[in-house]
């Protein structure tokens, strides 16, 4: 069966069954069907039976959390006595400046990711979907804007172009779904190209090419970003375009 | 603005259909439409979009309901339930789209039924452009999977 048969056969389907149903009839007492609402929500045995098993609740979760916390504590760690906490206090220093070793992380090219570390964030986070406009452009002026307000998690241009294409944690489907390549310009600019696989009927891969310039303080801005697309087979271009496919 | 009458009065056939597909029963489909309206109702005035509120609302409710197990069954057993149509092709799709995950079945009704663009979707239930196209790519393929059995 191809594609369009089996649409056409579900499309008559649901219209069928649809056509099926009667016209709703009666009126709609909003203050019944509210109380009826208010009376399946509400607890069993009043309210005081609801605070004392919240209270519980509560009083258990704090109980784990401090028995986990003693004993993290006491716990002389993996590899044992008191040089892991110095072992991974250097590591978060390591990681969060801008000196030598992430300069070298930074200049590795091309690589691919698969997936990104995740940390737990501590800046309000960028929640906009890039705008793909039909020429192939996408406005990165609120980005931008987004970074000079919070300039601290403006140091790297490959989690930065995650964080642009609302990547992050990457979709699980289809497997492999996402690849990052980072490649730096002889200018200083930094190309970051992000392909992302999709389990969909007519686009096959999508690409956002985007254009990082360094700042003096070691920050990065997005100078330029451009989005493409490649189709499945039968459905349209497979060279990346912006055209849509069918 | 319109009314929560004009609302009620417009969109009820339209969503219990909508919900009838996703959860197959129109005994359940009338509780959650009915349910619907009364959250609805209760903040109507902080509403912008009447419509879109409900449609989401509703395609929530019936994706909760199958894991709900207080659906009073003895009063649905007694309700009215479409009968089959008598068209081979339908009744056997109708069948096949009642083994499908439910989430990806309200995807395809709100597709093929609603005719809504995945980014529609994504926007009204709150998931992702590509978890919408993933749902309706592998709903799709289960189908064809089930009407090959």
């Amino acid at each position: 069966m191809t594609d369009e048969e089996l649409h056409r056969r579900l499309a008559e389907t649901l219209r069928a069954k649809a056509a099926q149903v009667p016209e709703p009839t009666g009126a709609f007492d909003p203050l019944a069907q509210v109380a009826e609402l208010n009376v399946r929500r509400a607890p069993a045995g009043g309210t005081w039976r609801y605070a004392l098993v919240s209270a519980a609740l509560i009083a258990l979760v704090v109980g784990v959390i401090t028995v986990v916390l003693v004993s993290r504590s006491d716990d002389p760690g993996e590899s044992g006595g008191p040089l892991t906490s110095v072992t991974s206090t250097a590591r978060t220093v390591a990681s969060s400046t801008t000196g030598p070793t992430s300069t070298t992380t930074q200049t590795t090219t091309p690589t691919t990711i698969t997936s990104t570390p995740t940390t737990p964030p501590v800046f309000p986070p960028w929640t906009a979907h890039p705008q793909q406009l039909p020429d192939g452009t996408v406005p990165v002026a609120e980005f931008n804007a987004y970074l000079d307000a919070h300039s601290s998690v403006a140091r790297d241009p490959k989690a930065l172009a995650v964080t642009f294409t609302q990547l992050d944690p990457p979709p699980t489907e289809p497997p492999n779904a996402v690849s990052v390549e980072e490649h730096p310009r002889a200018d200083g600019t930094q190309q970051v190209v992000v392909f992302v696989l999709l389990a969909d009927d007519s686009v096959a891969q999508v690409r956002y090419d985007l254009s990082f310039a360094g700042r003096n303080d070691g920050t990065w801005r997005l100078l330029s970003a451009s989005w493409s697309q490649r189709c499945q087979l039968h459905r349209g271009h497979q060279e990346f375009s912006s055209a849509l496919c069918t | 603005m319109r009314s929560f009458e004009d609302v009620f009065r417009q969109s009820r056939a339209d969503m219990l259909r909508t919900a009838y597909l996703i959860v197959g029963s129109h005994a359940v489909a009338e509780e959650l439409v009915q349910e619907a309206f009364a959250r609805m109702y209760r903040h109507f005035a902080t509403i912008d979009n009447p419509g879109g509120y409900l449609r989401t609302s509703v395609v929530r409710l019936c994706l909760q309901s199958r894991t709900r197990a207080a659906m009073e069954a003895d009063r649905l057993a007694s309700s009215f339930e479409p009968p089959a149509t008598q068209e081979p092709e339908i009744d056997e799709m109708w069948e096949r789209l009642a083994h499908l995950r439910p989430e990806r079945r309200a995807v395809l009704v709100l597709r093929f039924y609603n005719d809504m663009a995945p980014s529609e979707i994504a926007d009204a239930l709150g998931w992702r452009d590509a978890t919408v196209r993933t749902r309706l790519h592998r709903g799709l393929a289960d189908l064809r999977r089930e009407l090959h059995r």
